[in-house]
């Protein structure tokens, strides 16, 4: 374990060293895995590399960043930190490699953002966020959870058996704001009886963990995760599809959720499947259906190994007991598409690059904040690459993602949150995703 | 003597770390002026991702090669010649790359190159489906060309080292075997005319494009200069930069888009209705030789590759301990002697002849295969498969396969689902052959890395003939625990034109941060190298570099007094980086001096009519 962060399981470079170590720099992971590969234009997986250009800007490049400041060959300079940092987090380079190979990439890049963070410090945007943090509870100038709950009439707050985690993007948006008033009277329609933490409603810690302060992210989740535990809740559901990878794949790394947790589509699936709602009125739309990097490949659950690697046969490196490896497959995928396929009229189309080859909307890992001009290049090309199939409306269901594509004006396709899709068919309110924002 | 025949430089010792710092911000200006500021690094990490390199340590002896002063990302020719006009003026040198995968991407002199990294210039310029080829810049990839062209009816051939690889890169600088050559040619031969910034900056257009043009032709009207710049191996950047490149295109007897279901890792390609797929197993390398020819005779193959059973098990499994696992199972272990060949056509009738001629082929040398053919002839030419394997291993350990037989079937089974279990083999096989998206899993994840020896391009039987002599050098090596002990045989390799040439190349696998194995694999590769003037197996695959070059010169046709003349007029200079093709003031450091000592006073016993393995 790396000496900084002793209390918890997040592994430290040292800790990843083997795993960096057997970079090749094949340059696969700029690509989806080349079988699933359908055309030129959609043959990039990382947004990084398609705006800067240079290899460090791929997952490999920051695997071999990563070992030139493990093995002191360089500094951390202000062109080194940009390099960690213009990356959305999205995996889609984890996917790539561990289809040919098996390294961590996404694990070395949060521990060299870690290794940034403490050597130099935040950036001066990144001291904003964590300021915001410190004053207001949540990453944003202004907005109270207050001002969001009094848009969201009959909501209950306080504690109940299900919890539902609205997170700050969604709650902090005025703009967002129809959106989750959807969804929770969607849940209310399922006869789900869920209830919010108001103004208790604690930081997951996302942003933190992604800006590599994982002093904080430690802090955040385990109060985040101690007032749940003690809560009585007996289901926890997570609204925000970002705090979602990072309940799934992060949390554990600090201490152990009692209530069983669930993202939103997944419960809503649940209950149109079960007959508790109905989808009843006609949306007649084309819409496809855009994969969240958080709700798919990063949202694979934590898998601790505590193992050796062993050489037999000479040179063979093989893993004593076998390592579990995410590969991005089992992510979220199937319950937002059963939920659009039984919208009746509404036809569901698959973008090229789909599941686990999803191309990020360029909004994630900080992004947003720090790098916009990343976040605006990954979003015109998913916003294109929507526009070859035909598409009339881009469906997604994370605050960020459909700030984010929703944000720019390529291919004229507008983007709709699946919550105000859903509530279109079940309450015939056709135009409330006509534009998601 | 190196492996590559590489020297690796050190920094000049009287220059001071400020001047050196110094000279890079000038350098970096001056790239500026040129690309723009956002287009060029010199940040010492950033550069560090550049000096990483796969069997840097069989060169320098760390994983790290030596970091470049700056690298700058030209969008077009005009840009590539101002920066190479730059590097003469400055007196500094320059090499190209494309993706860069490979220690001859990368500097060899600490801070003195400036690498072009061509990713900008990634555009398909033209696809000429009528004459059959593609116009394209550095960058553009062979999955990206293939995925474009398969919609054409066309396809084009993808080197081994897997499909991301540049197909300007591999036409113009750098080798060209792959699984497809049997149909498809060799990287160097689909080459028609090129744009070639020279090491002095002038803009050449060279073949038809010269005269006409038209891309069509390398051999006139215009001057044909693929001898001079290209030759058997490649420049590796020696001899300056290739902005533009037209390849040959290949008829393609299948869909426009490969279906492709499952998740990572396993996905799974539909084989398309034409199409068969069929891992062909005969006993003993003289009964390989035979098929190989005769199918290449026949005309029947599409793709056509020999992978030792080692390669084709890690490319079946997604991790180690499942390859350990499925590589114990001694059926699996003893398919030494087989070809994947996929068979592509454009009716039934087609198909059928051609899988019959498959069979008549298989049935005179008592073969079998593992393929696609459906019903019981499936049942009936894998049994025969059985059997062949079954006398190699005898009934002992065809009862021990059984276990392993049996968990293999039962994992894929949860892999793929019951009903496609008869189709993964051939489905993979098909995949992996077609697309070339696999082969890094073949040969990378089990050590680390793996280096390759013997190689040349030769008839088939000269190939095999290297294969066994190089089998014997590896296993001295292997008996030292330092390459993955994968029975002395991981010689992969294919057919060309026809069948008219071939390559057998020796793989070894090792874990690149063990100094012990990075030292012994350099040794083994010069071992090889000199089995390979013993034995007459041809010019090694790796004999690039100008100590290879001495090596080998005197033994075929001085050809590197020819390389000489070559760089010496077209680079006076000395400013591209030629460390992989001609240096001109070249020793050989203390690390080849004292590799090839130890080679030399500690000989493999070689058996040139040894049995089969
Ligand atoms: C693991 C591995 C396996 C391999 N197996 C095979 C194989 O089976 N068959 C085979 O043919 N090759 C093989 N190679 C070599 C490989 O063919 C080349 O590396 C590849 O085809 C070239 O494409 P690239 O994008 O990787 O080129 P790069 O790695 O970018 O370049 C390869 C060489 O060409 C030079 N170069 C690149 N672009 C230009 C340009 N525009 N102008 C001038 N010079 C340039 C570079 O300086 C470098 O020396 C293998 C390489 C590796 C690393
Ligand atoms: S991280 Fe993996 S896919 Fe990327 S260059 Fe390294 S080995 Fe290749
Ligand atoms: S996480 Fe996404 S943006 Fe970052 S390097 Fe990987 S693919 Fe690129």
């Amino acid at each position: 374990m790396d000496t900084t962060h002793p209390s918890s399981r997040h592994q430290g470079l040292e800790d990843l060293r083997y795993l960096a170590a057997k970079c090749v720099r094949c340059s696969l992971c700029k690509f989806p895995p080349l079988v699933k590969v359908e055309s030129q234009a959609t043959s990039s997986i990382c947004p990084s590399i398609d705006t800067y250009g240079f290899h460090s800007h791929s997952g490999g490049g920051r695997v071999l960043m990563a070992l030139s400041v493990l093995e002191g060959r360089s500094e951390i300079t202000e062109a080194t930190r940009d390099a960690i940092y213009q990356c959305t987090l999205c995996g889609g380079c984890d996917v790539s490699c561990k289809y040919v190979s098996d390294i961590e990439i996404t694990e070395i890049m949060m521990a060299l953002r870690a290794r940034s963070f403490d050597a130099t410090g935040p950036t001066d945007v990144q001291r904003r966020i964590l300021d915001n943090l410190d004053r207001n509870g949540h990453p944003y100038e202004s907005g109270t959870r207050e001002d969001c709950l009094a848009d969201i009439p009959g909501v209950r707050v306080g504690p109940g058996p299900t919890i539902l985690l609205l997170g700050s993007a969604y709650a902090m948006s005025p703009e967002r704001r129809t959106t989750l008033r959807n969804m929770v009277r969607l849940l209310g329609a399922a006869g789900i009886d869920v209830s919010v933490l108001g103004a208790d409603e604690p930081d997951v810690g996302t942003l933190a963990l992604a800006l590599g302060d994982l002093k904080r992210f430690d802090r955040s989740a385990s109060a985040a995760i101690g007032m749940l535990n003690d809560s009585g809740a007996t289901e926890v559901v997570c609204a925000d599809s970002e705090d979602w990878a990072t309940i799934r794949a992060h949390w554990p790394k600090v201490a152990e959720l009692g209530p069983p947790a669930r993202h939103v589509v997944e419960v809503l699936d649940d209950a149109v499947r079960a007959g508790r709602l109905t989808l009843a009125h006609p949306v007649r739309v084309r819409a496809a259906w855009h994969d969240p990097c958080s709700l798919g490949r990063r949202s694979e659950p934590y898998q601790a190994w505590d193992g050796e690697v062993r050489k037999i046969q000479g040179q063979l490196l093989v893993y004593d007991p076998p390592r579990p490896v995410n590969r991005g497959s089992s992510g979220c995928y199937d319950p937002p598409r059963r939920l659009l396929r039984a919208v009746p009229g509404l036809e569901l189309i698959e973008l090229p690059r789909n599941r686990e080859c999803s191309y990020c909307c360029g909004a994630g890992g900080g992004v947003a904040e720090a790098y916009p001009e990343l976040a605006t290049a990954a979003a015109m090309e998913r916003q294109r690459e929507a526009g070859t199939t035909g598409a009339e409306l881009l469906v997604t269901t994370c605050p960020g993602c459909e700030q984010n594509l929703g944000g720019v004006e390529v291919a004229g396709v507008p983007t709709a949150s699946i919550y105000d899709v859903l509530a279109a068919s079940v309450w015939n309110q056709h135009d409330s995703f006509t534009n998601g924002s | 003597m190196s492996i590559v025949g590489v020297n690796d430089k050190q920094a000049d010792p009287n220059v001071t770390d400020a001047e050196r710092d110094e000279r890079r911000a000038e350098v970096a200006a001056g790239l500026s002026r040129v690309v723009g500021a956002r287009w060029v690094a010199t940040d010492p990490a950033v550069l560090d991702t550049y000096t990483w390199q796969y069997t840097a340590e069989a060169i320098t002896g760390s994983n790290w090669m030596q970091r470049p002063l700056a690298v700058a990302m030209p969008a077009d020719t005009d840009e590539v010649a101002a920066i190479v006009r730059l590097c003469n003026t400055e007196g500094i040198q320059f090499k190209a790359i494309s993706t860069g995968f490979g220690a001859w991407g990368a500097a060899t002199e600490p801070d003195r190159v400036v690498l072009l990294d061509l990713r900008r210039m990634n555009r398909i310029l033209e696809v000429d489906a009528k004459n059959m080829y593609a116009v394209v810049e550095p960058y553009v990839t062979a999955n990206q060309l293939q995925v474009e062209v398969l919609p054409h009816g066309l396809n084009t051939h993808v080197a081994g080292c897997g499909a991301q690889h540049s197909v300007l890169a591999s036409a113009t600088s750098v080798m060209g075997q792959g699984w497809d050559g049997v149909s498809m040619g060799f990287s160097g031969r689909n080459l028609l005319a090129v744009e070639w910034v020279t090491p002095e900056g002038e803009i050449v257009r060279s073949g038809s494009v010269d005269a006409s043009g038209e891309w069509f032709s390398g051999d006139g009207p215009g001057p044909s200069m693929r001898g001079i710049f290209r030759g058997y191996a490649g420049a590796f950047s020696g001899l300056g930069v290739f902005t533009k490149a037209a390849v040959k295109l290949y008829p393609w007897a299948g869909p426009g888009h490969l279906e492709v279901t499952g998740s990572n890792p396993d996905y799974m390609a539909t084989i398309p209705e034409h199409h068969v797929a069929a891992v062909c197993v005969v006993d003993g390398w003289d009964q390989m030789a035979e098929l190989g020819y005769r199918v290449a005779d026949a005309e029947i193959a599409t793709f056509m590759s020999r992978n030792a059973p080692s390669l084709m098990s890690g490319v079946l499994t997604a991790d180690n301990n499942t390859f350990a696992d499925l590589y114990g199972v001694p059926l699996f272990h003893e398919m030494l002697y087989a070809l994947v060949i996929v068979i592509t056509a454009e009716s039934a009738e087609e198909r059928d002849l051609k899988v019959d001629m498959l069979k008549a082929i298989l049935s005179d040398l008592g073969g079998g295969m593992l393929a696609n053919l459906g019903g019981p002839e499936e049942v009936r030419w894998l049994m025969r498969a059985v059997r062949v394997l079954a006398r190699r291993i005898g009934p002992g350990d065809l009862i021990r396969s059984v276990p392993g037989a049996v968990r293999m079937l039962v994992r894929d089974a949860r892999r793929f689902g019951l009903g496609r279990l008869s189709e993964y083999l051939p489905s993979f096989m098909y995949m992996a052959t077609v697309t070339s998206g696999l082969n890094i899993r073949g040969v990378f994840r089990f050590g680390g890395t793996f280096w390759t020896a013997m190689g040349s391009l030769v008839s088939w039987d000269n190939a095999i003939h290297g294969a066994k002599v190089g089998a014997q050098v590896k296993r001295k090596y292997i008996d030292k625990g330092v390459i993955f002990d994968d029975g002395a045989d991981n010689a992969w390799g294919g057919f060309y034109e026809g069948g008219t040439y071939a390559h057998l190349e020796e793989l070894a696998c090792y874990d690149p941060t063990d100094k012990d194995a990075a030292d012994a694999v350099f040794e083994y590769v010069f071992e090889t190298n000199l089995v390979s003037i013993e034995h007459h197996t041809g010019l090694p695959i790796n004999a690039v570099g100008p100590a290879n070059s001495a090596l080998f010169g005197p033994h075929c046709s001085s050809y590197d007094t020819w390389q000489d003349r070559i760089k010496a007029s077209f680079d006076p200079h000395n400013t591209a980086d030629g460390s992989f093709y001609v240096e001109p003031d070249f020793t050989p450091n203390e690390r080849m001096v004292a590799g090839a000592e130890n080679v030399t006073s500690d000989r493999a016993p070689i058996d040139p009519n040894a049995p089969d393995l």
